[in-house]
This record gives structure tokens, sequence and C-alpha cells, in this order.
């Protein structure tokens, strides 16, 4: 608030205020009074009418300046008459009842809309759950009845399962909880684990895995990063090449800038597929996404990856995609060896808001 | 033979559960009173304790807890819960292996055999017996006609795979999977290879040479 500003907005009380003390002046010296006298009484209504306006500016001033920093500063700015003090002048305490109402009521909404999302999540993590014992159940009843069964059901069980996952997870990246638990794992075991897994899906397209050296020994919730996998294995069989020419998945690791603070496993996963037009590339792991590939080749919900990329931020991984049109995909995930790393995470976007 | 107990409240799954099991070569045993369960696990006395964690009156924990303090038999959990938390709350409760459903029925065998196998430094183990041939599956051995080979880790996979499904046409993609669980990726080419060396592997001790049959465009067979 600028005094400039403020004598403006108060301009009309100056101007009467000097009207009046000219009137005062003339009525007084019409009538003889002694010049001195006069003088002396203008001073003492000038300073009058000076001081009421600096307390009065500076009093407005404490107050709204006040309320635009914090304005500024605060983060989920709803909150603002949480802080702020009542100013203590009339138009300023409208102000300040009116701000609360209104930070009351969005406090409400957005803790009404907070629960609403808690449920349907708990729900969606209940619910799957609750269907992975039907599908292992179909899984037994194919294997117990082998030949009885039609071997084209199995990878649409497969499907079945991959999508439920994909709830999961989605639900499990959304969530502000760390419900994960990070552990040091021998990526060896981890790839050939999730690679075991998720067997069917490469084997039905194909699609071979060639590993290199990946002795290394990583910090991760292996179950995230069974999924992150699974997500990127099922791509590679999705987007194999189809010309005939084997396609392969060569999976492999190398330690970067070995002692520094930047210390750092890289993985990388090399397919020789279609690869992504590289206009697409820089948007593969937006929400709902789906490139030019995607089109022709079955149904695609543009989410996987995204998934992936919010389950790394999470737990402090990097995920990013390199890939050339027609010649492959590479995806690398990046392990920082700082045990710290994961504290340090940064998930500020999604925290819970106050209770109203 | 083996005998494996199974805790799990499902009843479509662990009817499979134990049809897979029996068709496995293991004995198996079950019961529904979940309130006694402990109980009834240390009574059968079995080799191996399949535990679900979600069930009626008691929590799947506590079972392994209290089996564990009074017993030393391999506990492997299987269930739904598939949070790293629970995982790492029943491995500190003295359970041996963890896997979530749905599983592929191949990576629970695995389980279960590595597990037997560990516990036990197997001995005996199954043997399978089809046409005058039969496999020591633990030895990786296989015997005919009073001659015995040993055969190599992948030839043991594929042979296992088609002796427990006898009389049944056994498709490339269910063999190539089944080697994939012992980390062996191999492509198709490599598996064409694999069954070529069983074949010559077992007439070097005079196994007649459509012991393992080919079925075009649907996958290999051994009758019954």
């Amino acid at each position: 608030m600028r005094l400039t500003t403020y004598l403006k907005e108060r301009s009309f009380f100056i101007v009467m205020s000097v009207c009046i003390v000219v009137l005062f002046t003339a009525v007084l010296a019409f009538n003889g009074v002694h010049p001195l006298a006069i003088g002396g009484s203008d001073l003492a209504v000038l300073i009058a009418v000076g001081l009421t306006i600096g307390v009065d500016f500076f009093r407005r001033r404490y107050f709204y300046d006040q309320l635009d920093m914090l304005l500024e500063e605060l983060d989920r700015k709803h909150l603002i008459s949480e802080i702020i003090d009542p100013p203590g002048f009339l138009e300023g305490d409208l102000t300040y009842e009116a701000l609360q109402g209104v930070s009351r009521s969005a406090n409400e909404e957005v803790a009404r809309h907070w629960r609403m999302t808690e449920e349907y999540r708990d729900f969606i993590e209940t619910w799957v759950h609750e269907i992975k014992t039907p599908i292992a159940a179909a899984n037994l009843i194919i294997e117990n009845n082998y030949n009885e069964v039609p071997t084209t059901l199995l990878p649409e069980i497969s499907r079945i399962e991959s999508y439920v996952e994909q709830a999961l997870f989605y639900a499990r990246g959304m969530n502000v909880e760390r419900d994960y638990v990070i552990r040091s794992e021998s990526l060896e075991t981890l790839v050939k684990g999730s690679l075991r897994k998720h067997s069917r899906t490469l084997i039905e397209s194909k699609v071979t895995p060639q590993l290199d050296d990946l002795e290394f020994t990583v910090y991760v919730d292996n179950k995230w990063f069974d999924f992150i996998l699974g997500q990127l294995f099922s791509n590679a069989a999705k987007y194999r090449r189809r010309d005939g020419e084997p396609a392969f998945l060569r999976i492999s690791a190398e330690l970067l800038a070995p002692g520094s603070a930047e210390e750092r496993v890289v993985l990388r996963i090399a397919d020789n597929g279609v690869g992504v037009h590289p206009a697409d590339v820089e948007h593969v792991f937006e929400k709902g996404f789906t490139g030019e590939n995607s089109r022709g080749r079955g149904r695609s919900t543009g989410i996987g990856l995204y998934i992936c990329k919010r389950l790394c931020e999470k737990t402090g991984l990097d995920i990013a995609l390199e890939s050339t049109l027609g010649e492959g995909t590479v995806v690398q995930v990046t392990f920082p060896r700082n045990k710290l790393h994961f504290v340090e995470a940064k998930d500020n976007s999604h925290e819970r808001p106050a209770r109203a | 033979m083996y005998t494996i107990f199974v805790v799990e409240d499902d009843q479509p799954v662990r009817d499979e559960l134990l049809t897979l099991l029996s068709h496995n070569g293991f004995e198996v045993k079950t019961s529904d009173d979940y309130a006694n369960m402990v109980e009834a696990v240390l009574a059968a006395a079995p080799d191996l304790l399949i535990l679900d964690l979600t069930l009626p009156e008691v929590d799947g924990q506590v079972i392994c807890r209290e089996v564990r303090r009074q017993s030393t038999l391999p506990i492997l959990i299987v269930t739904s819960r598939d949070n790293s938390l629970d995982e790492l709350i029943c491995m500190n409760q003295g359970a041996d292996g963890y896997i979530t459903k749905p599983y592929n029925p191949p990576i629970l065998l695995a389980h279960v055999t590595s597990l037997l196998r560990r516990t036990y430094s197997d001995t005996g183990g199954p043997v399978l017996m089809c046409g005058g041939v039969s496999l020591e599956v633990a030895r990786g051995q296989v015997s005919y006609g009073g001659k015995t080979v040993d055969l190599t880790k992948n030839e043991l996979r594929i042979l296992h795979l088609l002796m427990v499904r006898k009389g049944e046409i056994v498709s490339r993609q269910d063999i190539q999977n089944e080697l994939w669980q012992s980390d062996e990726f191999v492509d198709d080419n490599t598996l064409t290879v694999n069954i070529n060396r069983l074949r010559t592997t077992l007439s070097t001790v005079g196994v007649r040479e459509g012991f393992v049959q080919t079925r075009r465009g649907q996958g290999y067979l051994i009758e019954e």
C-alpha cells in the first residue's frame, strides 16, 4: 500500500479539511482576531488532521501489506485466515470476517474431497486384493485342466492381471502416505524375479531377454520396482518389431561416478522394437498420452509409464526414455546410491491439507 | 513323498491348489477350523506349510508366528496382500517365503520345491515314472532298463514338466516358461536345441525314439 494511493483515496477528506481551515481563518480574520492566535489554531487543526491520516495510514498499511505478503508466500492460500490477526479497524475487521467465512468453507470443501479421495482409494485397494483371489483360482484351474482349457485364455488372464496391478499402483502412486519399504536389494535378483513373474508376456510375443552384468546393490521397494519392470516388459512386448527379425530386450547396468556424492547405478532396458516418434518422446510419461505407435496396436490407456514416473518420483529414482523410430527404445532407471536420497525425495505437491 | 499343509479360506483356490500339488507328487492336507489352525497344522506334522494371510477368525501372521514358535517346518506365505510391509513382518515372524496372488503356478511349485530341497537337503524326493522311464527329480537322474544317466538342468526341467503332464500336449510356450522359472531365459530356437539334447540323452540309456513326441504347431507329449 503506497502513501500516494492512500492520499488519493483520502483526497476528499484532505480537501474538505483544508477548506474548513481556510474558512475558519477567514472568519477569524474578519472578526479581528490576532493573526498569531489564528495561526496557532490553524496549526493545531492541521496537526490533528495530519495525525489522524498518518495513524490510519500506518494501521491499514500494516494489515494489507501483511495480507499481501502472506498470500504471496502461502502454499495453500485458503488457510490465510488462520494466520492473520484481526486488524482492529472497521473495514479491516469486515474484510477479516468475510475472509474467515470464505476460508472456512474452502477448507471444509477441501477436507470433504480429501475424504472422498481417500475412501475411493481404500475401496480400490480392497477391491484389487479381493479380485486377486479369483484370478489366482483361474490360473490354477487352467494349470490343472491343461488340455481342456484353450491356451489362448492364458494371455487374456495375464492382461486382466496387469490391468488390475495398474489400478492398484495408480492408487498407490497418488497416495500421500509412504506405504513403501526401501531396502537394499540385488538388482540382478530383482530383474530376474520380474522376468520370471512376467514371463508369459514376453514369451507369447517372442521377445528374448539378454542379461548383461547386473551385480549391483540398489535401494528400492521391491514390489514397486517389480511393477515398473512389468510395465516396461509389457511395452517391449506390445511395441516389438514384427518384420521377422528376432525381438530382444537387452538389460544392462552400470555404476556411474563411483565414490562421489552423485554415485548412482543406471539400469538400461533396451529393445529393438518399433521405437517412439521423436515428437512423442518427451510426452511418454504424461498421463493419458497415447502416441502414434499406440494406434493400431490395440488399446492403450497411456497410464502405464505415467504411473512408473510417479512411483519413481516418490521413491527418489529417475526414469528416462530415449528412442530412435524404427530401431528401438531405451529406458533408463537411475538409482542414487546415497542412502539418504529417499528421505529427500520430493513429494510436496500432494501433502495432506489441514482438516477444517 | 512330502506332505504339504494348505491353509487357504477361498474354496476354489484351495481345491485347485490341492489338485495342483497332488498332481506334482505331493501329499496334501488341509483344515478349515481356523480357530484351532495352529494345533491342526502341528498335529498333521507336514513337511511344508502354505499359508494365506487373510483368513476368517484369525490372521495368518498369528498362525505363522505360533507355528514358528513350536516348529521349524518351512512356511510359505501365499497371499493377495502385496505391500512390502506385510512381507517384511511375515519374514520377521519366521516365514521362509512370500508369494503374492495371483501367481504363476510354476512359480509356486518352484518355491515349494526349492524350500523343501533347502530344508531337508534332499536325498529322496519324488520319483516320476512313465513307460519304464523313471525320473529322480532331486538327483536329476533318469533311469531306463537298469541304466542311469545324469540330466542337465534344462533337460531335467523339460522332462519333469512333460512327465508331470504325461498324456497331455505341452505347448512350447509352457516349456519355455518352465525354463524361465529357473532363470534360463531361452528363446524359441534354443528350446528346440534343448529338446533335441534331451532326446539324445534319453537315447543313451536306450529310451525309444518316440518317447518324447512332437505335435506340430501344438507342442510336445509323453504318452501314458
